[in-house]
């Protein structure tokens, strides 16, 4: 045990600037966090070049990192992965010494409980959800050389939710494909409207080894490639890629910067003296609301609901309050106290899909719920870019799992503390689920404000109707 | 009498004063806690009050229990539970004194027929020949008998959630799942623990975080260990499984006269949750948690907890900006409730005014 | 005071129809009753009615005391226009007299007492407005805005109450067309010191977002729960239902009535008119009269109903059944 923790708590102190989550990938802070965890991953991929045959890089390589930004309680949970392991291959390495593929591989099952199981490890996966994490474990990608080093370093921020949220995973994807365009050379005998398609699905199939990727990552991957299809033969490579950098780059404003400025001028009047906002967990462009709400000289204040394991609402909240906002901040079991109070609900969206229904992270159909029941009109705002063209009617069918580990911890602060269940895994019958997102049913939105105007939910079809037709 | 006896009676009188001191600094130290264990400590101290007391009519008990209950209640006015089973102790007395004074005129005709209030309009001294005349509480010793049925109400309080477990099996069925978000409730979880013996099925428990998080991981491995499939789940999860749940079962602090209820913070949102998914909510309850109190004011009711827990200190820098708010339970109202599951059996809510009457004299409500 | 003009109204009553014993007539009494004091409802007016005949006749068995209060009472019930609340009235004195003679098997003594206390009746029907008032007092609270329809007196006893504890509150009042009788609650409400908005019965889906809780007297409760009130009284509890606000109905339990009705097609009341179409132009002077012709009561199913605040306590809809299932049951 001890072994076990050294390595992990050491890493831990020299990522520490890499731990908080970050929206915007423009500080310096950032890039460096970056580059980071591209060395990681170069490592990683080298590593698994060595142990060759049966190694699964991706999920080595994002465990080292989620080890990283999870820090001590990690530690401990690692602890339990060799203890288990020791059962398993009686071996007794740590995770930094995770250089051969066999001990990635069960290093990675201390990690990803709910993935792949060991044979004799206990089915840990919540039966209802059994068809979810499938789609994770097939995308063995062999890391092969193909896969750009920005992708590689894109994978792990997002596998260890450093890059968090729909919009900013979209903007750093897509910088990411920049930097996969630059560096692209066509092969001879084909043409780049051709190849560089395929070249991209092997970047986008890896990257979703990390996580699924959100619906505003699909959609600008589909327009990426519909640009791409179009590009002549006639153009030069280099004009070709310079070309689709800057349209990524207009495509980036339009789509998600301007769009915000808008959206935030459309939502700003709904504020008015005296209100009290309440929202849920982060979402970048609501916080753009309310500072610009405020910054206009509007006197109200804001709750934030916030929920584990990831606690979004409190950087949120952090801001807010550093802002001058007076805000209060509370779980979400004690939504009904807070919720008599509140005037109008803001919501952000991961997700709105084409029958109306809000996918946001989990907890958010449970605001708009009591909303709705006390009479608290919900806004939802949200980009277009985000509006799916997918159908969904429940919260099982289509989610994505976290890590179950996520919630031994049962602190609220920074530090961890293993809690009661720290020997889940070893007990038979009990399992924890971690699900991150939930969706929230069109009748307890009041409105959808995008960069479009504001539109009931039922009229996400008609937006992405006009969307086909351009 | 002699002397001798007097001066024991001053003895037990500040044995007495001593018991009550220390169950009221108790209670406000909180080391008497909880619905069931305040139940059973403020029966005990009663059976203690009613022994070491001496009435010359029965009015001067009912007062002496009264004022003490006062003071009981006043020491952490949010358990209800203290004032519930003072108000029973009240009532037993009040029966006690009645039924001897009825055996004694000789006139039982009075109850054969149910008599509807609505009558209290016309009737008046009409009756007036067989109504008690007041001399007669003193007739007769009632203290064996207030003693006995003392006695009684603290086995019943023993034996409630028992008898609530009994009916789980009525309650769950092969293969359901069940969700619960009150791991505080030892009722609950020894409902489940019983259904376990007859049926499988799988319990999603809600971890109520901040305040009952350890209890409630503590919960799913008693669960666990018992053979029942447990999957702990976070709050704001609640909404999204609601679909996939046959029952909401949860426990309860207090359960009030309109067929409302008090518990743990997240319930009221979890039953909206229920409601909304048409899932039925089943409260497991003793009797004794039913309080004559109606919730005017729900606000006043919900008690706030230690902020820490929310945002803890490491935060430091928020702490101070940011007002942090820790409700510790919900008032959920009645039709958030499909059933509740107590020692007497299964009632809807809206019938809970009735056991009300039935266990509690009008004239004790307010103490 | 007015329990003494009481008296003597009852004494000059019951004089007058010693006089003409055959030509009692049980509806212009019950009439006379009603008119000689406003605060008395159309049930107590019934029971006195029946207090006055059962002091005229005298009849010569049980079975023949029963058969004259129950053709009294059919009397009643078809003579008078607007007869739910009456029959809630009737309806209660009869099973009390079968009661008790079938207890005591004394059914002069049962009669003696009746006519006894007859002017206590109305008292403690006023009494238990009071006691109303009392149970009531606790769900109104400082700074609360509340509305109100039409006239009722239960409703207008609690407001009064509320403002004697110094509790500040504004209230809102419907005008409730056709009777117009919301000026009057607005009336003594200010004139108690208490500030009125009077809206008309339309502005209720305007105002009901401000409104924290709604309260609402009755005519009749029925067997369900449900209430049978002024006319406008379903449209606020919808509304009220769709908002999320509670509804109290503040009544006395002798207006609990055996009726269940589903719909106000049920109501014994009944407006034929009230559904019959026509291509005729009404004539504009004949205004008011065209809506005089609309329904005056409706009914108003309990599921819109919170609680109901009542002299026997505050109570479910449940509470009202059980009181009725004991009242009937044999």
């Amino acid at each position: 045990m001890p072994d076990a923790g050294a390595p992990t708590s050491a890493s831990k102190g020299s990522n520490k600037p890499a731990a908080p989550a970050k929206e915007h990938a423009s500080e310096s802070q950032d890039a460096k966090a970056a580059r980071k965890a591209e060395k990681a991953a170069r490592r990683a991929q080298k590593v698994t070049e060595q142990g060759k045959a049966t190694a699964k890089p991706s999920p080595e390589a994002i465990a080292l990192a989620r080890a990283q930004k999870r820090q001590q309680q990690q530690q401990q949970q690692q602890g339990n992965g060799s203890q288990i392991k020791h059962v398993r291959t009686g071996s007794s390495s740590v995770p930094s010494g995770a250089t051969t593929g066999a001990n990635a591989s069960s290093l990675s099952d201390g990690n990803f409980g709910i993935s792949g199981s060991g044979e004799d490890l206990l089915d840990k996966r919540v039966s209802l959800f059994k068809h979810l994490d499938s789609t994770k474990r097939s995308g063995t990608a062999d890391a092969s050389k193909d896969i750009h080093p920005a992708i590689l370093a894109l994978t792990l921020q997002i596998a260890s939710y450093t890059v968090i949220g729909s919009s900013a995973r979209c903007m750093a994807t897509l910088q990411a494909f920049q930097a996969v365009i630059r560096d692209y050379r066509t092969p001879a005998g084909t043409t780049l409207s051709r190849n560089l398609t395929n070249h991209l699905s092997k970047q986008i199939d890896f990257l979703k080894t990390a996580r699924p990727l959100s619906v505003t990552m699909g959609n600008a991957i589909r327009w990426l490639k519909q640009e791409i299809s179009i590009v002549s033969i006639d153009v030069s490579d280099q004009h070709a890629r310079d070309t689709l950098i800057e349209k990524i780059d207009t495509f980036i404003r339009d789509k998600i910067e301007v769009a915000d400025r808008v959206i935030v001028q459309t939502a700003v009047p709904q504020i008015s003296d005296g209100d009290v906002a309440l929202t849920f967990a982060r979402s970048l462009v609501i916080e753009q609301i309310f500072l610009e709400a405020h910054a206009c000289g509007i006197q109200f204040s804001v709750v934030v609901v916030d929920s584990r394991p990831f606690y979004e609402g409190k950087e949120l909240v952090r801001r807010l309050s550093n802002a001058g906002l007076k805000c209060e901040y509370v779980l979400i079991s004690g939504l009904s106290y807070v919720m008599s109070d509140a005037t109008t609900v803001f919501l952000g969206a991961h997700a709105v899909m084409s029958n109306g229904q809000l996918y946001s992270r989990v907890g958010t159909a449970l605001v708009a719920m009591s909303a709705k029941r006390k009479n608290v009109p919900v806004i939802v705002c949200c980009e277009s870019l985000k509006f799916s063209k997918e159908v969904q009617l429940d919260s099982v069918t289509f989610n994505e799992l976290g890590s179950p580990d996520d919630l031994v911890n049962i602190s609220s602060g920074s530090t961890p503390i293993s809690g009661p269940l720290k020997d889940w895994r070893t007990l038979p019958n009990l399992k924890l689920l971690n699900i991150l997102f939930d969706l929230t049913p069109p009748e307890y939105i009041k409105k959808i404000v995008t960069e479009v105007g504001s539109l009931p939910a039922s009229s996400v079809p008609v937006i992405l109707r006009e969307y086909d037709r351009i | 009498m002699s002397s001798s006896s007097a001066h024991t009676f001053k003895e037990k009188e500040r044995d007495l004063n001593t018991h009550i001191e220390s169950f009221i600094a108790q209670m406000k130290r909180r080391q008497i806690k909880g619905p069931h264990d305040v139940a059973i400590a403020t029966a005990q101290l009663l059976l203690r009050v009613v022994s070491a007391a001496r009435w010359t009519h029965i009015d001067q008990l009912i007062l002496q229990i009264k004022v003490v209950g006062r003071r009981l209640q006043s020491a952490q006015p949010r358990e209800l539970t203290c004032g519930n089973i003072v108000r029973r102790v009240l009532a037993l007395i009040r029966e006690e004194s009645e039924d001897t004074s009825d055996s004694e005129s000789g006139d039982g005709a009075n109850n054969s027929l149910l008599i509807t209030s609505m009558f209290s309009l016309l009737q008046t001294d009409f009756d007036n020949g067989n109504s008690s005349d007041n001399s007669k509480g003193a007739k007769k010793d009632l203290k064996p008998y207030i003693i006995e049925g003392i006695q009684e109400l603290i086995d019943e309080l023993r034996n409630s959630s028992e008898s609530i477990a009994g009916k789980s099996v009525e309650m769950i069925h092969e293969n359901e799942t069940i969700l619960t978000a009150t791991p505080n409730s030892n009722t609950v979880l020894k409902f489940l623990l019983r259904a376990a013996q007859k049926r499988k099925f799988t319990v999603l428990i809600a971890e109520v975080f901040p305040n009952d998080i350890e209890v409630a991981h503590r919960f799913s491995i008693k669960l666990a260990e018992a053979g029942i499939e447990a999957t702990v789940i976070t709050d704001a999860m609640v909404y999204s499984i609601m679909g996939r749940v046959g029952k909401v079962i949860l426990g309860t602090c207090a359960v009030l006269a309109n067929g409302g209820l008090l518990a743990t913070s997240g319930t009221e949102m979890i039953c909206q949750c229920a409601k909304a998914h048409r899932t039925p909510v089943v409260v497991c309850t003793g009797i004794y948690k039913l309080s004559p109190m109606y919730p005017f004011d729900t606000e006043s009711l919900v008690e706030v907890g230690d902020t820490g827990k929310v945002l803890n200190f490491e935060d430091g820098s928020l702490v101070e900006k940011v007002d942090v708010v820790n409700p510790l339970f919900d008032y959920v109202p009645p039709e958030l409730v499909d059933i509740y599951i107590t020692n007497l059996g299964g009632f809807s809510p809206s019938f809970m005014y009735r056991l009300v009457l039935d266990n509690y004299r009008q004239e004790d409500v307010k103490l | 005071m007015i329990m003494a003009g009481l008296a003597q109204s009852t004494a000059a009553l019951s004089a007058d129809a010693t006089a003409a014993d055959s030509s009692f007539d049980i509806v212009s009494t019950y009439r006379q009753f009603l008119k000689g004091d406003p605060a008395m409802t159309m049930p107590v007016a019934a029971i006195e009615a029946l207090v006055v005949l059962l002091s005229k006749s005298g009849p010569s068995t049980a079975s023949e005391l029963i058969d004259i209060l129950a053709k009294a009472v059919q009397e009643l019930k078809s003579g008078i226009k607007n007869s739910i609340s009456l029959s809630a009235g009737c309806d209660m004195f009869q099973r009390f007299v079968l009661r008790n003679i079938q207890e005591y098997g004394d059914w002069e003594a049962c009669k003696q007492h009746l006519v006894k206390n007859g002017g206590l009746f109305l008292q403690r029907a006023k009494e238990s407005r009071f006691k109303i008032a009392e149970l009531g007092l606790p769900f109104l609270r400082d700074d609360d805005t509340i509305l109100i329809h039409s006239h009722s007196r239960a409703v207008t006893e609690l407001l009064l109450l509320a403002a004697r504890r110094h509790i500040r509150f504004s209230v809102f009042v419907t005008e409730s067309r056709p009777t117009g009788e919301g000026l009057v609650t607005a009336k003594i409400l200010r004139q108690n010191g208490i500030p009125v908005r009077v809206i008309a019965d339309g502005a209720v889906g305007y105002v009901i977002q401000k409104v924290d809780k709604i309260f609402i007297g009755a005519e009749g409760v029925a067997e369900s729960g449900g209430i049978i009130n002024r006319i406008g009284t379903y449209q606020i509890a919808v509304l009220a239902k769709d908002a999320n606000k509670p509804v109290y109905v503040v009544a006395e339990s002798h207006k609990f009535v055996r009726l269940f009705p589903l719909s106000p097609f049920d109501l014994p009341d009944e407006n034929p008119d009230a559904t019959s179409f026509s291509t005729e132009q009404d004539q504009d002077d004949e205004y008011d009269e065209v809506l005089l012709n609309s329904p005056l009561l409706d009914f108003t199913s309990d599921n819109l109903i919170t609680a109901l605040i009542t002299d026997i306590g505050v109570l479910t809809s449940n509470g009202v059944s059980e009181e009725l299932i004991k009242m009937w049951y044999d």
